[in-house]
């Protein structure tokens, strides 16, 4: 694990390399949900990147003294108080964003991209490099969101960063002399766009991203990469169990794609322990 | 997997497990007293901006009355502390969920501004759209029971509804008639125009 | 009665829990390949949401009481996590036929955000206990919907020449894509059926 890191690659590698939507297909659900407007997947990226970073620390910084076999219900807790206190800032300093991201904002205490990283990154390295992983991963994952918002809200709405104020209002009323976004569909602005409404429906939402997904397969096909492919399974801290229940001769079921890592001995010990862990919790 | 715990094995994930909570919990108390006050405002205010938005005329409003679990409105009043109006909030189920309007209700029963305080659950860019100025406006110094249409409206009474979105108008409708009718049959004829707690 | 026969409609087929308002997409995409695994995982789904359900409406009361609002989503997921652990043991143990076909599907669902989700939905609306157990079985029957008519479509595209820039992800994507559209030829059924 330890050849040849670099804090560089370590940020790089989650912008695109490993951006934890388009290529590892992690928290597929906010992606989808708040991408209406580009102004919601700011606030729900900038939200997530906040809880990832102070989550990667945290753990990072207690990885020798939590226990293995408490670890999953430990993170749990961690991460959940972050979001918690995230999302009592959010409606403190923030509120227009809080209800428009609804219940996805403590919903990301079960965005697998957090609890991903925090079993597969966090745990393993120190607090430095996980900051900057948590910091690359965070971005990553805003950028997708807003390359969706981006798509959805042009083509479904005609607008683009509408209710931009809504986050700006962080920074003072009226920043950018109240200007509150693009309209291109009120016959003001030179370009008239007669909005697509389709995008914005939850149906839209399902196309963009399959659309962005088949293109980002397109350029890594270039370069030679491998497609991207619901790897929920291999970095879901769960995995281990069901894939050893899987062995085990059980039904065929979900798990398949997510031994491709050849980590199964790994997973394993992991589907051990899981077993035992929550009963401490209770 | 059968094994027997030795006693460390069982108290130190434990003691772990409970420093993490109590930290937790503690960070999070402390999180919340910083940030009570602030979002009770947030709260507060958004109700008194709506209130002064329906009731532009009002200098103030008398104490909130509520009637049942969705329905409450707080007398308008002049600089005298007479009873100009009410603004009356009403909660009607739209296309995903609940929609709260609030209604400014003049004294003599006719509306004179409409307010939506949420409709959250409504798709976005559809039902949503019910929440803008160009739709509340058609509300606006009308009288009587509304309906809403989906074509240019013909008569005085007629709502257009917000393209593709029948059912999310349809609800903004609903709650501002309940408002009206809730006007003409209990606040009308009681009214004293005397000052209520001025 | 009307607005929990309303409750559930809405859950089913105008507001489907995974189709419009995109909870649980994980399963959604990973677990409809099979018919049959589709309908186990939201057959464990619709379990372990009732009794989260059940589960954290007192909770939630003590909460509140104590002016511990602020604890809801760190003790909904721990709840719903032991509740996990505590249903897979009490199958193992005692119900063996049940948890070979729901087992292996427990472990996935600590993480699912359809259970918190629907959980803090409950809390958000601020329904009673009748209308919130009523509420997460229609989310529930509503996530079940769409695995099983989601997995019917995956079965025949096996079958299509898919582009090979498509193929994958990218199309199955674009496959819901259209299931969730044609969920939109419900909307106004609760109007319709004079249920508001």
């Amino acid at each position: 694990m330890a050849e040849k890191k670099s804090l560089g690659k370590e940020f790089t590698k989650g912008l695109i390399k490993e951006n934890p939507v388009l290529r590892l297909v992690l928290g597929t659900c906010p992606t989808l949900a708040v991408t209406t407007s580009v102004t919601n997947a700011i606030g729900m990226g900038v939200a997530a990147t906040i809880v990832l970073v102070c989550s990667n620390i945290a753990i990072s910084a207690l990885r020798k003294i939590i226990p293995d076999k408490v670890r999953i219900p430990a993170y749990i807790v961690i991460i959940a108080s972050f979001v918690t206190i995230v999302q009592m800032l959010v409606k403190a300093f923030v509120p227009a964003l809080n209800t428009a991201l609804g219940a996805f904002l403590p919903l990301i205490v079960v965005n697998c991209i957090i609890l991903g990283r925090a079993e597969a990154f966090a745990s393993k390295n120190t607090v430095l490099y996980s900051a900057v992983d948590g910091l690359g991963m965070g971005i990553g994952f805003t950028t997708a969101l807003c390359l969706m918002g981006t798509c959805r809200e042009i083509l479904g709405a005609g607008t683009f960063l509408n209710g931009i104020q809504d986050l700006l209002v962080l920074f003072g009323d009226n920043v950018l002399g109240g200007w509150n976004g693009f309209d291109f569909n009120n016959g003001l602005s030179a370009v008239n766009l007669q909005p697509i409404t389709l995008f914005i429906l939850p149906a839209g939402g399902f196309f963009v991203f399959g659309i962005l997904m088949a293109l980002a397969n397109k350029i890594a096909a270039g370069r030679g990469k491998p497609k991207a492919e619901l790897h929920g399974c291999a970095h879901c801290p769960m995995a281990g169990s069901c894939t050893k229940l899987l062995e085990n001769g059980e039904k065929n079921g979900k798990c398949g794609n997510g031994d491709k890592d050849g980590k199964n001995g790994e997973n394993d010990k992991i589907g051990e322990r899981n077993t035992e862990k929550e009963g401490a919790a209770v | 997997m059968k094994k027997k715990f030795s006693p460390k094995e069982i108290l130190v994930p434990t003691i772990v497990l409970l420093v993490i909570g109590v930290v937790a919990a503690a960070l999070l108390g402390g999180t919340n007293m910083l940030t009570k006050e602030k979002i009770a405002s947030i709260d507060e205010k958004a109700k008194s901006d709506a209130m002064q938005t329906v009731m532009p005329d009002a200098k103030s409003f008398g104490e909130t009355v509520e009637v049942d679990e969705k329905t409450e409105y707080s007398p308008a009043l002049d600089a005298d502390g007479n009873i100009i109006g009410y603004a009356f909030t009403f909660t009607e189920n739209g296309y995903g969920g609940d929609i709260k309007v609030m209604t400014g209700v003049k004294t003599d029963g006719s509306i004179l501004k409409v307010e939506v305080l949420s409709a959250d659950n409504e798709t976005p860019g559809l039902g949503q759209n019910v929440k803008k100025v160009n739709f509340l406006d058609r509300f606006m110094n009308k009288t009587g029971i509304l309906t809403v249409t989906k074509n240019a409206p013909s008569s005085d009474n007629e709502i257009q509804a917000v393209t593709s979105a029948t059912i999310s108008s349809s609800a903004v409708t609903r709650a501002v008639n309940a408002a009206t009718e809730y006007f003409e049959n209990n606040l009308k004829n009681s009214e004293t125009g005397g000052n209520v707690n001025g | 009665m009307k607005y929990l026969i309303a409750l559930l409609v809405m859950g089913l087929l105008t507001n489907n829990f995974v189709l419009s308002k995109f909870y649980g997409i994980c399963p959604f995409l990973g677990v409809s390949k099979k018919l049959n695994t589709a309908v186990g995982m939201s057959a464990a789904v619709i379990v372990v949401m009732l009794m989260a359900t059940a589960a954290t409406y007192p909770i939630n009361k003590m909460l509140i009481n104590n002016n511990l609002e602020y604890l809801q989503t760190v003790v909904f997921i721990l709840v719903i996590a032991a509740l996990v652990q505590m249903v897979e043991i009490v199958l193992k143990r005692f119900m063996k036929p049940l948890y070979n076909a729901l087992g292996i599907y427990l472990p996935l669902i600590t993480t699912n955000c359809a259970v918190l989700g629907v959980v803090l939905l409950n809390v958000q609306e601020e329904y009673n206990f009748i209308q919130a157990m009523v509420n997460s079985l229609g989310a529930g029957l509503g996530f079940m919907l769409a695995m099983v008519l989601f997995a019917g479509v995956r079965k025949k595209m096996e079958d299509c020449e898919v582009p090979e820039f498509l193929k994958g992800l990218p199309i199955t994507l674009v496959a819901a894509s259209l299931v969730s559209l044609s969920f939109l030829g419900f909307s106004g059924i609760i109007e319709g059926m004079g249920l508001i």
